[in-house]
């Protein structure tokens, strides 16, 4: 067999691709021919580095996906049906947004009386707590009768 | 893969089932044959993140159709036969291929650290295999694919892709000559 013709077998010689008869034939030309030999080698080499590459997983969950996917593909959804799952679609965003829009109102009229509240408390503690003592001349304060004295009540 | 005849009855045995609307009985096949559609379908198309997608859509077809599979052949040559024309369809649909290792950490899929593991060089060689299979013409990808990990025979993968004997081994040939000449500087 010429080489041309042994080469272009060479690929099924290694899978096992050939009779018998064929398989005797290129194996005794092989053993003559330098060449084929290393046209063999080269092609187990591609062979080899092709086992290099890994396969991936399949993931656990794929299973629960695709019966999943059946149950949709038997049981269509329904015009009617599709209808009904936007109009909820649609109320339960509109619920939503009015929530809310709602919610912001509320807090806004809350956070206002809150405030108005504070400020009269404020004033209150002040008062009750005598928290004007921390100012320079408290009033009643022995400085502040002396300031009256000295200054002759012109202090603020 | 099914390669005995005990297999294929037990094939048999749950495709009757199936075609019957057995669910548990699709699970069985499902969970026999899911490795072999994943890594088939991950080889050709070379994209991970549409392999499950593409997987689902085998299967269910398998359920759907099950029912027309008149068992004149194998099962899985039935399977891989589905799995072929959408594996080709999703090619033509997509003209993704396979993400180089440095564009997989360009978008953050491999971190940085692993450049510097002793392993690297060797993960850089067996992308650039990657790389060169995915670059080969569709039909020789897919006949080498089958061949080389799914180990059928030339006489099963010219019925799966529907060719004759001789057309898959030459496929084959030329596939793995391509390859070499691609990966002289590598293997």
């Amino acid at each position: 067999m010429k080489c041309s013709k042994v080469r272009k077998k060479i690929s099924a010689y290694l899978d096992g691709e050939m009779p018998e008869h064929k398989r005797i034939i290129i194996s005794e030309h092989l053993q003559q021919c330098k060449e084929c030999r290393a046209d063999l080698a080269a092609l187990s080499a591609v062979t080899d580095a092709l086992d290099d590459i890994e396969g991936i997983e399949v993931p656990p969950y794929f299973m629960t996906r695709l019966r999943q996917n059946i149950k949709e593909q038997r049981e269509p959804v329904s015009s009617l049906q599709r209808i009904k799952n936007l109009a909820f679609a649609a109320v339960t965003a509109f619920a939503v947004i009015a929530s809310l829009f709602i919610g912001n109102q509320a807090g806004r009229i809350l956070y206002q009386s809150m405030a108005q509240t504070t400020e009269s408390l404020e004033a209150e503690t002040t008062d009750v707590f005598g928290l004007g003592a921390f100012e320079e001349f408290p009033n009643g304060s022995l400085s502040d009768v002396y300031n009256e004295l000295v200054t002759g009540g012109n202090n603020g | 893969m099914a390669k005995t005849g005990n297999k294929d009855d037990a094939d048999a045995h749950l495709i009757k089932l199936v075609a019957g609307g057995d669910e548990q009985a699709f699970e069985q096949l499902v969970q026999k044959y899911q490795p072999a559609v994943f890594n088939t379908i991950y080889r050709y198309i070379g994209n991970p993140d549409d392999v499950q997608d593409l997987a689902q859509e085998v299967f269910i077809k398998v359920w759907q159709k099950v029912g027309k599979f008149k068992g004149k052949s194998k099962f899985s040559t039935w399977l891989y036969r589905i799995v072929v024309n959408h594996c080709i369809n999703y090619r033509r649909k997509n003209k993704r291929r396979h993400l180089s290792l440095d564009e997989l950490t360009e978008q953050g899929k491999i971190p940085e650290a692993f450049k510097v593991e002793p392993d690297w060089e060797q993960r850089q060689k067996v992308e650039l295999v990657r790389k060169a299979v995915d670059e080969l013409p569709d039909r020789q990808r897919m006949a080498l694919i089958l061949s080389q990990y799914e180990e059928k025979s030339y006489k099963e993968i010219a019925e799966i892709m529907k060719v004759s004997l001789s057309s898959v081994e030459s496929l084959i040939f030329r596939a793995r000559s391509a390859l070499r000449v691609k990966l002289a500087d590598v293997i």
